[in-house]
């Protein structure tokens, strides 16, 4: 549960839609931690890095 | 810091399975790039491509069309370059993924700009400029907070891991 929104997520981010990206990572971390998806996970944080590296964080 | 395994290309060293490779390849391309390793990439490029054509990976194929124009700006082949660059806009604009192009931007600068003086791909182009803007400020941003002076201080398993 919630590689449909990781996939999601990083085809915004690939796009430069940063904003909804974000929205859309949260869904998939919300879903894939909830069903204990642990390799989802690991997708979802590492698009999380990568749009915190956009912010400079 | 790149760890030795992605720095030499030692994929078979890792744990990874043969349906990531592609991905491992958009790093090590990039890698390569950065190390100024132009003709090896340009050597390798093919094999990068036909590993991408297995499953199909789409993005691998833009990012390493990406890096053999980059690689062939280096070397003073312009009109190569050029056309790769052009190649890889004519897989990537349909979907309107520029990110892999704002990621390496900064090999792409002057292609981008006689591209667009051609009238080619003009609305992704400056599309993929106005979204570098921002990236290369943030990139700059953590090179001086984090690998200038003082380094953040790592516990003992994160350096591990970070190696």
């Amino acid at each position: 549960m919630g590689a449909e929104y990781v996939m999601e997520a990083e085809w915004y981010y690939n796009q430069g839609n940063f904003e909804n990206a974000e929205i859309i990572v949260h869904k998939a971390l919300h879903l894939s931690n909830s069903h204990r998806q642990h390799q989802i996970t690991i997708c979802a944080l590492f698009l999380q890095v990568r749009l915190s590296l956009i912010k400079g964080h | 810091m790149i760890p030795l395994w992605i720095d030499e290309g030692e994929f078979n060293s890792s744990r990874l399975l043969f349906p990531s490779m592609s991905y491992f390849n958009i790093v090590y391309g990039r890698v390569l790039l950065i190390k100024g390793e132009y003709l090896k990439l340009l050597g390798i490029s093919e094999h990068f491509l036909s590993i991408a054509s297995i499953f199909p990976n789409l993005l691998t194929s833009i990012y390493t069309t990406i890096y053999i124009a980059a690689s062939n700006e280096r070397i003073y082949r312009r009109a190569e370059a050029l056309e790769c660059l052009r190649q890889a806009l004519d897989m990537a604009v349909e979907d309107k993924l520029y990110m892999p192009f704002v990621e390496n931007c900064d090999f792409l600068n002057s292609l981008f700009e006689e591209l667009y003086n051609q009238g080619i791909h003009k609305v992704a182009i400056l599309s993929i400029l106005e979204l570098y803007k921002p990236y290369q400020k943030s990139i700059k941003k953590i090179i001086d907070e984090c690998f200038k002076g003082s380094k953040p201080k790592l516990t003992e398993r994160e350096m591990e891991l970070a190696a």
